[in-house]
């Protein structure tokens, strides 16, 4: 019951300004032309696929959390339990990113006939959007006490994960960076996506981390 | 019984006290009112017991078992439901112990909504937003309610069908605090202690019989017109341009619009005891 209530509402938040639904159809029409307005390759046509979601996933989870500051100040008081108010946001957040990386890789007309190259297509975006999720989440203080450590927190993390495998000097700590510029290299370096699998469990477990810590960092204490 | 004991509980909000060294308790069978000015911190000290805040120093201690029903100055969720949707999906959110569908149904014609049972709760004034967040607040049957600013848009009718629900609920075990900007002298008797929230704290008021005063400031300007009769009987000092009314506090807000009808400059208010 709480779940279902929870989930309406966070639906209900990620839609509230349409923001979701314009980042999306925008992505899709640009992708549906650039084919003959940039004349890209495969190995470059994924690799903008990828940045794109990342963004759109980011934008998506930071419109989210400010919509929750905004218009749910009092509803985990009726909910009364912070874990699973949490939970379910990121569940939330994570079956929208799916969603969109479902429509994306369906529309970017690159479904092969080997079903597992498209689950692994499909889960390289969707890992990539779920680190856009992890990413807004840790840096949702910008919403609340700290306006400008979360916003640069979100600048450094977006340069950091676009443009560090990139960067001579990141690469003793690249475990510690967002995989995402790893996923685009690896796949332009091997042209195939099923060598994408190792990144994409990475990324999960880099999402799932960055989610972990902002849920504990954050926690509201339900006490005094 | 005690349901909630608050020991020199302090807020601040970025360097300002929201309030400081609040000392009180909640029992079982009563009901609190809580009175000060708008940025007295009595919203701010309702979300702290309400556990929406986190106190910088002090001591809230909850009686096992304790269920915090909670109706916001100004609740900002956007609720796409029917009023009946919403209503039964907070009684179900808080279980057994909630109010059965019966007495829910009963609470609603109470309150004058069953003729908006069908309509969104988004598309509600402010009035009627205010009953449905009253009802959502009690439908959970909680043993602690707090309600702030309750009788805000209000007529004199459903303040009065609030209070014996609230009434209701503090005989049957709980414990209520209600606070409020104004209080009218019609509704004291229902409470059981009186509390004023000034200089950032809470003081009892020991007598509750004696009326909580304001005193308001205001400044004569060169088109003033004379006090009328019904005002000049709450003047406190007229010196220097300046005039002073010591007013009930229930009137302050109408005394104030009257003043300003006639011309003359508010300057500023300041509640005082007894």
């Amino acid at each position: 019951m709480k779940v279902r209530i929870l989930f309406n509402n966070f639906i209900n938040s990620v839609l509230q300004n349409f923001l979701y639904p314009t980042l999306l159809l925008a992505f899709l029409a640009f992708e549906l032309t650039m084919n003959s307005l940039l004349n890209l390759n495969t190995a470059n046509k994924f690799g903008f696929l990828i940045v794109g979601i990342f963004l759109m996933s980011l934008l998506t989870s930071m419109n989210f959390l400010k919509n929750d500051v905004q218009y749910n100040e009092y509803f985990m008081q009726k909910i009364g339990n912070y874990w699973l108010y949490f939970s379910v946001q990121v569940l939330t957040l994570f079956l929208i990113t799916l969603f969109s990386a479902i429509v994306v890789f369906l529309f970017s007309f690159m479904l092969s006939s080997d079903i597992m190259v498209d689950i692994v297509a499909i889960l390289s975006l969707a890992t990539t959007g779920f680190v856009g999720v992890g990413i807004a989440f840790l840096c949702k203080p910008q919403w609340n006490h700290h306006p400008y450590a979360g916003q640069m927190g979100i600048i450094i993390l977006v340069y950091v994960a676009l443009a560090g495998s990139s960067i001579d000097i990141l690469k003793y700590v690249s475990w510690f960076l967002p995989p995402v510029s790893k996923m685009i290299t690896i796949f332009q370096e091997q042209s195939s996506i099923r060598a994408l699998v190792p990144i994409v469990i990475q990324q999960f477990v880099y999402a799932c981390v960055l989610i972990v810590l902002s849920g504990t960092f954050y926690e509201k204490k339900l006490s005094n | 019984m005690e349901l909630i004991t608050v020991k020199d509980l302090s807020l601040q909000n970025e360097g300002y006290f929201a309030f400081k060294h609040v000392t009180f308790s909640l029992t079982q069978n009563t009901i609190v009112s809580i009175v000060g000015d708008s940025g007295s911190g009595k919203t701010q000290l309702l979300s702290t017991l309400a556990k929406l805040k986190t106190a910088d120093s002090g001591k809230i201690d909850y009686t096992p078992g304790v269920r915090i029903g909670y109706l916001p100055q100004f609740d900002p969720q956007i609720i796409n439901k029917s009023v009946r949707v919403y209503l039964e999906e907070i009684r179900q959110l808080s279980g057994k112990l909630a109010v059965s569908k019966e007495q829910l149904k009963g609470l609603v014609a109470f309150m004058g909504m069953s003729p908006y049972l069908d309509r969104q709760v988004r598309q509600m004034s402010y009035g009627l937003k205010q009953r449905v967040n009253f009802l959502a607040a009690v439908s959970g049957h909680p043993n602690v309610l707090l309600l702030d600013e309750p009788f805000s848009f209000q007529n004199v009718k459903y303040t009065s069908n609030m209070l014996e629900v609230i009434k209701d609920l503090a005989d049957n075990g709980s414990g209520v605090i209600i606070a409020s900007s104004i209080q009218d002298s019609s509704i004291t008797n229902y409470f059981d202690s009186n509390y004023i929230m000034k200089n950032k704290s809470m003081e009892q008021v020991r007598d509750k019989n004696k009326e909580i005063k304001c005193m308001l400031i205001f400044t004569v300007k060169s088109d003033s017109m004379a006090l009328t009769t019904d005002i000049s009987r709450y003047l406190a000092a007229n010196v220097s341009s300046l005039v002073e009314l010591k007013i009930p506090l229930g009137i302050k807000d109408a005394i104030i619009k009257e003043m300003i009808d006639l011309n003359y400059q508010f300057e500023g208010a300041r509640i005082l005891e007894g």
